[in-house]
C-alpha cells in the first residue's frame, strides 16, 4: 500500500502553526484593546529580556505532556515565559496555553486566606484555627475522613497524602481526579502487561510510518506532540495519520484517513483488524508463539485479568467480527476495517497508537485498551522505536504521581496493593511503621466517595468529611446532581477544599484553604512517557497561600500532638520527621521552617526505594536537578544515570535478560508473555431513545485546560474562547430550528443546562451526535453526564449520554 | 518560520488603509480586527531577516501605531 497520498500534507506543519500563530495574536489583540488588564510579556528566544531578569526550568503547569518552559522572574514576579529549547519533550515550542502559563499565577481572585463558612458567607480564619478544625473533623471519627487529590498533585505531595491516610490514619479513602481520565489506561496497562504505563515513549512519534488516533484530538490537547509529526511531514517524510473518532476535530484535517464511527465502535473495529490479521495470515506468529498468551473475560468470576484461553479459542471467538459485521457494528466502512487490518498486517512499517480520554471514558474503558495492545501484540508491531501503543495523560502528574506513588484507594507506592498483606508489610518496613497499620480493605473509588458523600449519614453516607487538594470535582465529576450538588443540603458534611481561585467546588466549601501553585513552591511532575522531572520554587505565594503538601503535613502534626498513634512511627516518632545536614529536627509543620530543608527530596528519597519494586527505578533527587527530566527505569552505569526509552525490549530496557529480545518481566502469567485479549463488542451503558434522541459528548478544546480554573484566568486564552457551546450538525439544527448563537436548553435524565449552538463551529460532530467542552464553570455540562463505570477501572464515560435539545425563546 | 504579531493602529478609522496595504503582502495572514484598532496578524517567511524587514514596514505604514510580536515558530 502506498503511504504516499499527496504532497498536500508537506503543507500542514505550517497550515497548524499558522493557524496557532493566528489563535495567539487573536487572543492578543482581544487583550490589548483592554487597557487595564495586566498583560504578560510573552517573549521568545528571538528576544532579551530588559532588565534583571533570572531564569529557572519549570515544567509546564497543564497538560501530561511534560513540556519545559523557561521561567523569567523580576523582583519576586513571574515576568516571561518561553519555550526551553534545552528540553527534549518540546525543543522549545510551547502551545498556545503555555505561552501563557506564567499568567495563571496573577489572576485577580487568587485565594490569599483561610476562609470558614459562616451561614451564606465566609470569614477570615488563621492558619492554626484552620488546622485545628481539620484535626477535630479527623480525630471525632477517623474512618469517615476522606482526601480527594488528583494528577496535578506534585510526587511528593501525594506521596505525603498517601503516607498520611494509609500509613497515618489506616484509612484508604484516598482517590484522585485521575480516576476519572486514565483508570482504564492504567487496568488496560495491568492486564496485558502485568504492569503500567506505557513502554513507549514520544520518540516513537519521530520514527512511527503510521499514527493512529483512538478517539484522540492531540492537535488540540495535546498541540506539541502533535506538532512533532506534523513536522516531519514538512521535511518530506511519510507519515500516515489515521483519526478514529465519533466527531471531525482540528486533528482530522490533518489526518488521511478519517474513520467515523458509533460511540463503543472502537471495540468492533480491534477485533475486525484481529479478524483480517488472522484470516488473511498476516498475524506475527514468531511474535505471538514467543511472547503472547490469550486470555477473555471470565464471567462466572468477572475480575481483571480474566481467564485463559488457547489460540483455537481466541480464533473461534475473533470470527464473528468481519468488516461487514464490525460495518454493522461500528458505523465505520467494510474498506476502511480493511485498510487497518493491511496497514496492521505489514510488518515493514512502524505503527504508533495514541489514545487519551476518547478511549478511556468509556463503560468497557478496559476492554478497548486491552484490545488494541492485543492488536499490537498480535501483529508484532511492538518493540520498535515507532512501533508501540501509548496512551496519554491529561494532567501533568497523573502517571508520576497517581499511577507511580499509587495515590488510588486500592494501592500503596510503587505498584503495590494494600489487599496484599506482603505488600502492606514491605511498605510498612519502608515507612517504619507498627505491624498491621495499613488497613487491608481498599477504600471507596472516586464515584464510590463522592456518592457516599453526598449520601445523608443516616442513609449510609459514610464519609462525613472531605478534603479536596489540586483540583475541582464540582465541575468535573459526572452526574454532578447526584455526586457533589446534594452536599448543599447536608448540613453535618464538611468539605475542606485546598485551592488557588473560587471554583465550582469551593461554591459548597465549608473551609477554603488557599494554596501555592507552580513555581510558587518546589515539586516534581512524572509525564505521559515515563519522564519525571523537577523544578525549585522560584516567587513566593501570596498572602497566605501555603503549599499543599506543607498542610497536609502540618495536619498531621496537629494529630500527632494530639497524641493520635497513628502519627507516630514505630520509634515514637512524628511520621514525618525530616533532620538537617546536623541530625537536628526541623519543624517543617511550622510554615517559617518548611522552607529551610528541601522537604520535596527528603520525601522523593523516601519514596525512591519504592520506585525499584517494579522495576520503574527513580534517580537521586539531584540528578533530575540537573536535567529536563529522565523516562525511569533510570538505572547508574559507570557513574551515568541513564533512562530507557522502550521497556520490555532486550537493548533498551535494562531489566530485560541478554538474548530474549522481548521479555515482559511483569506478566501476569508468570511465564514473561502479555496477555492478547479477546473482548466482545458490546453497547454503550445509554442510547439515543425516542425521549433522548441526541448523544452528548463531552472533552476539551485547545485554549482552555481542565476545568479552565486556570486558563479562564488569562486574558488571552479567555477571550479566545470565552465560554461553553454546544456543537450540533446542521441537519439537527435544522430539525431543531437553531442556529449559531441561539440558545437551547440541553436535557439530559441527570439534569439540565441552557447553552448557545454553534453549527460546523470548532469541531464537525455527525448527526445524531452533539459535543460540549467541559471548562467552563458557568455552563455545568456534568449536570448531564452519566456515571456509568468500567467495571474494573470504575472510570466513568462521559462520552455517551443520551440528551434532547429545545430551542429556548425567551 | 512564522510570527505572530498584533499591529496595534492609532484610531479604528486606519484600518482600511492599513488593510488595502497589506492584502498585496504574499506573506501575510489578517485575522479579524478587535474593535478596529488592534489587529492580529501572521508572517511567513524563509529568514530572520526577511522577518524583521517585514515588521519594519508594517510598523512604517501609517495608522499603524506600533507592533509587537506575540511569539515566533520556528
Amino acid at each position: 500500500m502506498s503511504l504516499n497520498n499527496s504532497t498536500m500534507w508537506q503543507a500542514d506543519r505550517r497550515k497548524f502553526m499558522r493557524a496557532s500563530a493566528m489563535a495567539m495574536a487573536t487572543a492578543a489583540a482581544a487583550t490589548k484593546t483592554q487597557a487595564a488588564q495586566p498583560v504578560l510579556p510573552i517573549l521568545d528566544d528571538t528576544q532579551t529580556p530588559a532588565g534583571d531578569v533570572r531564569w529557572e526550568k519549570a515544567p509546564c503547569r497543564f497538560c501530561g505532556t511534560g513540556c519545559h518552559v523557561q521561567v523569567g522572574v523580576q523582583n519576586g514576579r513571574v515576568v516571561a515565559v518561553a519555550g526551553d529549547k534545552d528540553a527534549a519533550v518540546n525543543q522549545g515550542l510551547l502551545c498556545v496555553k503555555g505561552y501563557h502559563v506564567g499568567a495563571i499565577l496573577y489572576g485577580q481572585d487568587r485565594l490569599t486566606e483561610p476562609l470558614l463558612r459562616e451561614g451564606d458567607g465566609y470569614r477570615t480564619i488563621t492558619w492554626e484555627k484552620a488546622i485545628d478544625i481539620i484535626a477535630d473533623r479527623i480525630q471525632a471519627a477517623p474512618e469517615r475522613f476522606a482526601f480527594y487529590g488528583s494528577g496535578q498533585w506534585t510526587i511528593p505531595e501525594g506521596y505525603a497524602a498517601q503516607k498520611f491516610m494509609k500509613g497515618g490514619l489506616s484509612n484508604n479513602h484516598i482517590d484522585p481526579n485521575a480516576r476519572l481520565c486514565m483508570a482504564s489506561a492504567v487496568t488496560g496497562f495491568l492486564a496485558t502487561y502485568g504492569v503500567d504505563e506505557p513502554a513507549g515513549c514520544y520518540d516513537d512519534l519521530d520514527h512511527c510510518d503510521v499514527l493512529i488516533m483512538w478517539g484522540n484530538n492531540p492537535a488540540e490537547m495535546h498541540p506539541v506532540l502533535f506538532s512533532r509529526v506534523i513536522n516531519r511531514r514538512s521535511r518530506g517524510e511519510q507519515v500516515t495519520l489515521i483519526d478514529i473518532g465519533t466527531r471531525r476535530t482540528r486533528t482530522t484535517t490533518h489526518c488521511q484517513h478519517y474513520l467515523e464511527m458509533n460511540g463503543h465502535g472502537d471495540l468492533a473495529i480491534a477485533n475486525g483488524i484481529a479478524h483480517l490479521l488472522i484470516k488473511n495470515g498476516t498475524y506475527n506468529r514468531q511474535f505471538v508463539e514467543a511472547y503472547c498468551n490469550f486470555k477473555a473475560p471470565d464471567d462466572s468470576n468477572p475480575n481483571l485479568h480474566g481467564k485463559a484461553i488457547d489460540w483455537e479459542d481466541y480464533k473461534s471467538q475473533i470470527d464473528y467480527y468481519t468488516p461487514e459485521k464490525v460495518a454493522e457494528l461500528s458505523g465505520v466502512p467494510a474498506q476502511q476495517i480493511v485498510m487497518l487490518a493491511e496497514l496492521f498486517g505489514n510488518p515493514n512499517l512502524k505503527i504508533t497508537s495514541l489514545w487519551c480520554m476518547g478511549m478511556n471514558q468509556h463503560t468497557r474503558g478496559t476492554a478497548i485498551n486491552n484490545l488494541v495492545h492485543g492488536i499490537h501484540l498480535l501483529s508484532g508491531h511492538f518493540g520498535r522505536l515507532g512501533d508501540a501503543p501509548t496512551s496519554l495523560t491529561g494532567q501533568p502528574s497523573a502517571c508520576g504521581t497517581v499511577r507511580e506513588v499509587g495515590t488510588l484507594a486500592h494501592a500503596l507506592p510503587g505498584g503495590r496493593l494494600v489487599a496484599n498483606a506482603q505488600h502492606r508489610e514491605h511498605c510498612e518496613e519502608i515507612w517504619k511503621l507498627p505491624k498491621g497499620r495499613i488497613n487491608a480493605k481498599p477504600g471507596y473509588h472516586t464515584v464510590q466517595m463522592w456518592e457516599k458523600f453526598c449520601t445523608a449519614t443516616e442513609a449510609g453516607g459514610d464519609i462525613t468529611t472531605l478534603w479536596v487538594q489540586v483540583t475541582n470535582p464540582g465541575q468535573s465529576l459526572p452526574n454532578l446532581n447526584k455526586l457533589f450538588n446534594p452536599k448543599a443540603q447536608l448540613t453535618d458534611k464538611f468539605l475542606i477544599v485546598s485551592d488557588v481561585y473560587p471554583t465550582a467546588t469551593t461554591r459548597l466549601a465549608d473551609l477554603i484553604l488557599p494554596s501555592a501553585m507552580w513555581v510558587e513552591k518546589n515539586g516534581m511532575y512524572g509525564n505521559s512517557e515515563r519522564r519525571t522531572q523537577q523544578w525549585f520554587k522560584q516567587v513566593n505565594p501570596p498572602g497566605q497561600a501555603r503549599d499543599d503538601c506543607w498542610q497536609t503535613i502540618a495536619v498531621a502534626h496537629r494529630l500527632y500532638q494530639r497524641g493520635l498513634d497513628g502519627m507516630r512511627d514505630r520509634d515514637g516518632n512524628f511520621l514525618f520527621e525530616m533532620k538537617d545536614a546536623d541530625g537536628k529536627v526541623v519543624p517543617i509543620w511550622n510554615w517559617e521552617n518548611y522552607y529551610d530543608i528541601n522537604v520535596d527530596e527528603k520525601l522523593f528519597e523516601e519514596y525512591r526505594p519504592f520506585s525499584r519494586m517494579k522495576h520503574k527505578d527513580l534517580a537521586p533527587y539531584a540528578e533530575y536537578v540537573r536535567q529536563r527530566g529522565l523516562r525511569w527505569p533510570v538505572v547508574e552505569k559507570d557513574g551515568q544515570w541513564l533512562e530507557t526509552r522502550l521497556r520490555f525490549v532486550e537493548g533498551f530496557d535494562p531489566y530485560v535478560e541478554s538474548g530474549k529480545g522481548v521479555q515482559f518481566y511483569h506478566s501476569s502469567t508468570d511465564d514473561h508473555r502479555a496477555q492478547i485479549w479477546f473482548h466482545p463488542w458490546e453497547p454503550p451503558a445509554e442510547v439515543a431513545d425516542s425521549q433522548y434522541p441526541l448523544m452528548l459528548c463531552t472533552g476539551r478544546v485547545l485554549e482552555h485546560w481542565h476545568t479552565g480554573s486556570m486558563t479562564r484566568r488569562i486574558a488571552e486564552l479567555s477571550r479566545a474562547m470565552p465560554g461553553a457551546y454546544i456543537e450540533m450538525h446542521s441537519q439537527d439544527a435544522q430539525a431543531a430550528n437553531v442556529r449559531s448563537g441561539d440558545c437551547v436548553l440541553v436535557q439530559s435524565r441527570r439534569g439540565e443546562i441552557k447553552i448557545q449552538v454553534w453549527v460546523s463551529g470548532r469541531g464537525y460532530p455527525p448527526p445524531g451526535t452533539v459535543f460540549i467542552p467541559f471548562f467552563d464553570e458557568t455552563l455545568l455540562v456534568n449536570e448531564l453526564t452519566l456515571d456509568a463505570v468500567d467495571p474494573f477501572s470504575k472510570e466513568p464515560d462521559y462520552k455517551k449520554s443520551a440528551v434532547r435539545i429545545t430551542k429556548v425563546t425567551t | 518560520m512564522i510570527s505572530s504579531v498584533v499591529a496595534r493602529l492609532t484610531e479604528s478609522e486606519a484600518l482600511s488603509a492599513v488593510l488595502a496595504v497589506i492584502t498585496e503582502w504574499p506573506q501575510v495572514e489578517i485575522g479579524q480586527a478587535v474593535q478596529g484598532i488592534a489587529l492580529p496578524l501572521t508572517f511567513e517567511t524563509g529568514s530572520a531577516e526577511e522577518m524583521e524587514l517585514l515588521h519594519d514596514r508594517l510598523r512604517g505604514i501609517e495608522g499603524v501605531q506600533f507592533v509587537d510580536v506575540v511569539c515566533v515558530y520556528f
